[in-house]
């Protein structure tokens, strides 16, 4: 992996609200986390959980207004991102942090040969000549696995299918070798047999150029595989943060477990019934005082439906936000012993040979 | 694409006919005649009238004449201007209306693009409201009153610009390129209704398509907000707008019946309307014609356009 | 997602600029196949939360849930938008009061002026008439007849807006059979009623319908049908659009799979949601019918005297428009406030009511 294991990335008590009819909608509130140098940190949550929001916060592409971005710092390579100029800041788009979003069909200007839009973003950050970009837009749709790469680059979007747009997407978030890539969702479009393609291909262009990958996902099954450490967002907020390893054995945070549970399990009987956390993501414009899973919680007491819980440190790198957290860690932990040496959740997608990942047990 | 053209030229064709057609039925099921007077005719004059404009065949035979004179391009002699041919009168009249028209077109096209474009990057400004409180009173007004109000303020008050004429500057042919003093009032009426639609049109579809997200996409390369609405929100922001284009041809004839009238311009507007009146059925059945074949050729060229601007429509 | 219908009607919103349109759920599915819908697409929400556009709260899907026939809803969630905008709400006082004054004012002058104010004033034998000019005893001033303009452009309301309504109904009775028809049969059938459409689209009307006027009889059945004539093929675009959607969604299907009848599918869930845009569209098509009837009466095709609408007033005042420029300007100014106002009431209407343009 990367020689330096410097943080590249920094986020401290990011908040970004809205202001819609129904009042502020405090779509993040106070989301802290860090990135090393060539590690990939996944993002769940339900939807609205603000986990889109957080990124686009990071480059400043919140809509506003409605949105606004409060307060907080983000710092990327010790820059702070929200002093700089707004030409600045162009700089670093696309080349320095690039997206990829959750949509291919919607994400790629229907009006404009795929060639032209991959040109575009060389020929503006690393000044490319048209017939420079041209060779470098060909190169790179060889890379992510476009078959006849040079005549297909003359094509629209709407002459490729869901997975090969995506990897068009692919294409040209690395075509100048960002040092960090943003993933939203981009699995969720697309049909599973695609999806493990895509995912793969994450993985291998990461591994073989050393970029930092932030994965936002509501799907566990993905991050299992692919990541160093997890957050976990609930209604704006961080509700457990851990390695990926530590997250799946221990969750610490009930909602952690109740996402884990509705991942379907193949190594379960079959004719289980899959569970659901009861109800729905909460309105984030009106959040009730205490705990905002509160309302879903199957652990909740009657402390949860007063008090805001405290971001409760279980161990060196993993903290949940419950006022029962130490309680969820030790049992999970305890639950996971006695299964032992049964098949574990996390087998069903392989863990990756990061050796980011701490043990703790 | 060469066979979706064929394919709609051919279908020209049969639906100028068609138009054609029914305003000949129009004429021939309507009461009056075009020699009828107060006063009434002797039987013998209108007898020989009926002859010599073959009006005393059976409705076939003069149906079948006339429409094969048409297809050869002969419209015959106008009934009202009886030394007149009915292309020599278009031949007078349709530059006239088409600089008028073009004018406007043109007029409508800038001042609305622009606008609309401006009023949707600055949504929620008070020139986007400025801009669309007056496209709504664009809507609003219409033009037979915005004209006369224009001549009372600028012409009859401050005497800035003539009222009512029309002269060519250069004459070229029977056209030429028109006093812009003269024009400048009847383009302006004329364009104010289209300039309103194209401006709400371009803004609506642009605010569609700032959304999009291909446009994040654009601005996640780093693209500045300029070059991300040229390149990236501009094409399809003004698909609507192109697509209102093919009918806004006809609205803009139907325009120009009254702006002439109120201008005082002799366009095929002012002809037709005489020609209808007075059921001079050879200008009327003419200028119907070169419309029609107008506004259809027009809509086939806008359809063309859009193919172009949009590579996902194949023909 | 739901297609576009290809309509022709503009969308301007005015009021949540960011909310995304293509990715919003529309609020009509009955509860259950909606709700669960809503957890099951989190793309969908996620758009929303992306955009700024709260998830429903929960109080409004329980509601929602409790088997409350949701066109209720649908209306009164409609009218508490539509309250909310400003615009639209002047717009429809205006024409409120735009037409009460035109029913019932020309009476009321004529009673409280005892017959001195009213639109068919003839002057008693000798008695001096002129035009004069806007004063206290006539607002509008008088016509060269003597005639007080106010009455004639309040009678003149009364014309125009008996025409903008009657030729929206010929409208809309056709627009409505035809685009329902087309989608609802689809297939080839629908394939060439909407070809015909389409052709019908390119055919410059207006000459048609002013030879048709200048040559027959002129009377005002004569215009209604000429008007609604021309009128219905936008409507019917749009109708067919929502028909084919709508038949084609989930919860159309989540109806037949639990075996709702067909004639029920019709009346619970396609005509409510039909309803919305049919009805905007109505709307904006009452002004633009006014336009064209005011259009034809001043070329002398529309109205004819003794009637008299805001089209024949200002076609008169046009003429002498140097001498008497208030006769063009009270009616050209009554005239456009009207129109003005039926237009806000439309784009409102659109607003609140357009399930493509609904919030969540």
């Amino acid at each position: 992996m990367s020689e330096e294991n410097g943080t590249l990335l920094s986020v401290r008590e990011l908040r970004t609200y809205f202001e819609t009819e129904d009042g502020t909608v405090k779509a993040v509130d106070g989301v802290s986390f860090e990135l090393k140098r060539g590690e990939t940190l996944g993002i769940v949550g339900e939807s609205g959980s603000g986990k889109s929001v957080t990124n686009l916060s990071l480059l400043r592409l919140v809509p506003q207004p409605p949105g606004r971005i409060v307060s907080g710092e983000v710092l990327f390579n010790g820059e702070d991102i929200f002093a700089l100029s707004e030409g600045e800041m162009r700089k670093i788009r696309g080349k320095r942090i690039a997206m990829i979003f959750q949509d291919p069909m919607t994400s790629l200007n229907p009006f404009m040969r795929i060639s032209k839009q991959l040109m575009e973003i060389t020929q503006l950050h690393l000044g490319h000549t048209r017939a420079q970009a041209y060779e470098r837009a060909v190169e790179m749709l060889e890379t992510v696995g476009m078959p006849d790469a040079r005549t297909r680059a003359r094509s629209y979007p709407h002459e490729f299918s869901g997975g090969m747009r995506q990897r068009v997407m692919i294409a040209m978030a690395l075509s100048c070798e960002p040092e960090l890539l943003i993933a939203d969702e981009p699995t969720t479009a697309l049909d599973v047999t695609i999806q493990a393609q895509i995912l793969e291909l994450i993985k291998e262009l990461k591994r073989k150029t050393g970029t930092s990958v932030i994965l936002i996902t509501h799907d566990l099954g993905v991050v299992a595989g692919m990541t160093d450490h997890i957050i976990v967002m609930y209604a704006g907020k961080v509700f457990e943060q851990a390695t990926t390893r530590e997250l799946f054995a221990c969750p610490g945070n009930p909602y952690t477990k109740g996402l884990l549970r509705s991942v379907p399990d193949p190594s379960h009987e079959e004719g289980t019934e899959l569970y659901q956390i009861p109800g729905l993501p909460p309105d984030v414009a009106r959040l009730p005082p205490g705990c905002p899973f509160a309302p879903r919680c199957e652990r909740a007491e009657e402390i949860c439906r007063r008090e805001y819980p405290p971001f409760v440190q279980l161990n060196h790198d993993h903290h949940s936000l419950c006022h029962f957290a130490r309680e969820v860690y030790d049992k999970s932990c305890h639950e996971r012993e006695s299964r032992k040496p049964a098949q574990e959740f996390t087998l069903n997608a392989p863990q990756s040979d990061s050796p980011a990942t701490e043990q703790n047990q | 694409m060469l066979r979706f053209i064929i394919r709609r030229l051919l279908v020209i064709l049969p639906m100028v006919l068609l138009v054609i057609t029914i305003a000949y039925a129009l004429i021939k099921l309507a009461p009056g005649n075009f020699y009828a007077t107060e006063r009434g005719l002797p039987e013998a004059v209108e007898r020989n009238i009926r002859q010599k404009y073959g009006l005393d065949k059976s409705w076939y035979v003069q149906y079948g004449k006339t429409m094969w004179n048409i297809m050869r391009g002969d419209f015959g002699f106008s009934r009202k201007y009886q030394d007149q041919t009915v292309n020599e009168i278009l031949w007078q009249a349709a530059p006239v209306s088409a600089t008028l028209g073009l004018t406007a077109y043109l007029l409508a096209l800038t001042l609305g693009l622009t606008f609309g474009t401006l009023a949707a990057l600055r949504q929620n400004s008070a020139l986007d409201y400025g801009s669309m409180a007056a496209a709504m009173l664009g809507i609003s007004l219409p033009n037979f009153v915005l004209g006369p109000l224009l001549v009372l303020v600028f012409a009859l008050t401050l005497f800035w610009l003539p009222p009512a004429r029309w002269e060519w500057w250069v004459k070229i042919g029977s056209g030429g390129i028109p006093n812009p003093r003269f024009l400048l009032m009847p383009a302006v009426t004329l364009a104010a209704l289209y300039t309103a639609y194209i401006a709400r049109l371009t803004r609506s579809g642009m605010l569609e398509v700032l959304r999009k997200d291909y446009i994040r996409t654009a601005r996640a390369k780093g693209l500045s907000e300029r070059q991300v609405v040229i390149r990236h929100a501009l094409r399809g922001g003004i698909l609507p707008v192109v697509s209102f284009t093919g009918p806004a041809l006809a609205f803009i004839v139907a325009g120009t019946v009254v702006v002439e009238r109120v201008f005082a311009i002799p366009g095929l507007g002012n002809y037709f309307i005489n020609a209808a009146l007075n059921r001079d059925a050879p200008l009327l059945l003419g200028i119907t014609a070169f419309v029609a074949i107008l506004v259809l050729v027009f809509n086939l060229l806008v359809d063309i356009a859009y193919a172009f601007i949009d590579p996902r429509i194949r023909y | 997602m739901s297609q576009q219908p290809p309509s022709e009607i503009e969308k301007i919103p005015t009021r949540n600029p960011n909310e995304s349109l293509d990715k919003a759920p529309t609020l009509a599915p009955p509860s259950t196949v909606a709700a669960q819908q809503k957890i099951n697409t989190p793309e969908a929400i996620a758009a929303d939360q992306l955009y700024g556009t709260a998830p429903p709260s929960n109080e409004l899907w329980q509601e929602t849930a409790g088997g409350q026939l949701e066109g209720t809803s649908l209306w009164r969630d409609a009218w508490r938008r539509l309250k909310k905008n400003k615009f639209a709400m002047l717009g429809l006082i205006v024409t409120g009061i735009i037409i009460v004054a035109s029913l019932l004012g020309p009476t009321l002058l004529r009673i409280a002026t005892k017959g001195t104010h009213t639109y068919d004033f003839i002057p008693q034998q000798g008695e001096l008439v002129r035009a004069m000019p806007p004063s206290l005893n006539h607002p509008m001033g008088t016509d060269p007849q003597g005639r007080d303009m106010l009455a004639r452009v309040l009678y003149g309301g009364q014309i125009s807006l008996m025409v903008g309504l009657v030729s929206t109904f010929v409208s809309l009775l056709i627009g409505v059979a035809y685009g329902a028809t087309a989608g609802y049969l689809g297939g080839r059938v629908d394939n060439l009623m909407m070809r015909i459409v389409d052709v019908l689209f390119a055919i410059p009307y207006m000459m048609l319908v002013i030879v048709l006027l200048a040559l027959f009889e002129k009377s005002l059945v004569l215009l209604f049908a000429a008007l609604g004539a021309i009128s219905w093929l936008t409507m019917a675009r749009i109708v067919r659009g929502q028909v084919l959607s709508l038949k084609n969604q989930e919860f159309v299907e989540a109806a037949r799979s639990i075996g709702v009848p067909t004639w029920k599918i019709i009346l619970r869930h396609l005509v409510p949601n039909t309803l919305g845009p049919v009805i905007v569209y109505a709307t904006l098509t009452v002004p633009s019918v006014m336009l064209q009837e005011a259009f034809l009466s001043y070329l002398g095709l529309g109205v004819q005297a003794p009637r008299s609408s805001w089209g024949t007033l200002a076609a008169e005042g046009a003429q002498n428009i140097a001498i008497f420029p208030w006769l063009i300007i009270f009616p050209g100014i009554v005239m456009a406030l009207t129109l003005f106002s039926l237009n806000f009431v439309g784009d409102g209407l659109r607003d609140a009511l357009d399930p493509q343009m609904r919030k969540v």
